[in-house]
């Protein structure tokens, strides 16, 4: 498997699983890697802030590590957030779920829009025999 | 404001290969692969489970290891510096937005000591000149994440530029226990 598809493998396994964080790193990688500014760029922008309501931009990994400490409370329902420019304020669950997997469909779009760039093939039937629930459906 | 800019120039290395290292490589040769696979399994799987530290000497002993492959598109030089550079500093902004450089082991210190469960918003770490700053938590695990981002990033590109190959059961045979 040559280092492309590799990346590609780890991001999709990475994505499949929910770890967004590590997908994400893959996507990043995955540009780099092969000279794709565009994709670069859109992933950096996302980096900075994703918008998850009108007007507020709430930085990527900020996202992700809110959504984890609502988990972690017991599911609140609501909670205070800075966002880009260091407003707080009150956003729901919903909000930050809806932007954590809004930038995961970013990630995989940018993914198969490299894949039929760069040529790169990936045994998609390979990866889920790695998980035993999925190899089932 | 972290700055992400990968310097990748077209430099070409030396063209010299050894037939020492443990990896299997395209072109026409192919060695036995302990050594180097070991690294990249390692430095693979520290970076899922965002243990830093670990990626950080396995992607620097990786570079060290291929020395003396040959690296296409990115100059050896510009990994190992871009590497070696976030020890002494990288940059960010603190709590009241001013520009501060931190060294990365102070900022994966400041991680590895942080309770999530007391909910903290504003963490203390160590800058460069040994000053207490404050930062915002999610700020401190931006910059956490960049270190690894950039290490993944290195690691690929060491890769792909010594045209290392790895089969795939080094991962499955690591998903597999997850």
């Amino acid at each position: 498997m040559d280092p492309k598809a590799n990346i590609v493998w780890n991001l999709l396994y990475a994505s499949s699983q929910g770890n967004y964080l590590l997908s994400f790193d893959y996507a990043v990688t995955l540009a780099h890697i092969t000279g794709n500014n565009v994709v670069k760029n859109r992933l950096e922008s996302l980096r900075n802030g994703v918008e998850i309501k009108p007007g507020v931009k709430v930085p990527f990994v900020y996202l992700v590590h809110q959504y984890s400490r609502m988990r972690d409370d017991n599911l609140k329902s609501k909670v205070k957030i800075y966002s880009k420019g260091r407003t707080k304020m009150k956003v729901s669950v919903g909000d930050i779920l809806e932007g954590i997997r809004y930038v995961n469909r970013v990630v995989l779009i940018s993914c198969f829009e490299v894949m039929e760039q760069e040529k790169i093939n990936v045994d998609i039937g390979e990866l889920f025999k790695k998980d035993p629930e999925r190899a089932s459906i | 404001m972290v700055e992400e800019n990968i310097k990748n120039d077209n430099s070409i290395g030396t063209n010299e290969k050894s037939n020492d290292l443990g990896a299997k490589i395209t072109d026409d040769i192919t060695i036995s692969s302990t050594v180097i696979d070991t690294l990249i399994d390692e430095a693979l799987w520290a970076h899922r489970e965002r243990s830093y530290f670990d990626m950080f000497d396995c992607v620097l002993a990786l570079w060290y290891m291929t020395k003396d492959l040959n690296y296409k598109n990115t100059e050896r030089d510009t990994i190992g510096k871009r590497i070696n550079s976030m020890i002494l500093y990288i940059n960010t902004t603190d709590f009241n937005n001013k520009e501060v450089s931190i060294p990365a082991y102070n900022i994966m210190d400041a991680v590895s000591m942080h309770d999530v469960s007391k909910g903290k918003d504003i963490v203390d770490v160590f800058d460069s000149s040994g000053n207490l700053i404050h930062m915002q938590i999610y700020k401190l695990y931006e910059v956490y994440n960049y270190i690894g981002r950039i290490l993944l990033i290195s690691l690929f590109e060491i890769l792909r530029d010594c045209n290392i190959v790895l089969p795939p059961e080094i991962y499955a045979a690591r998903y597999a226990n997850v």
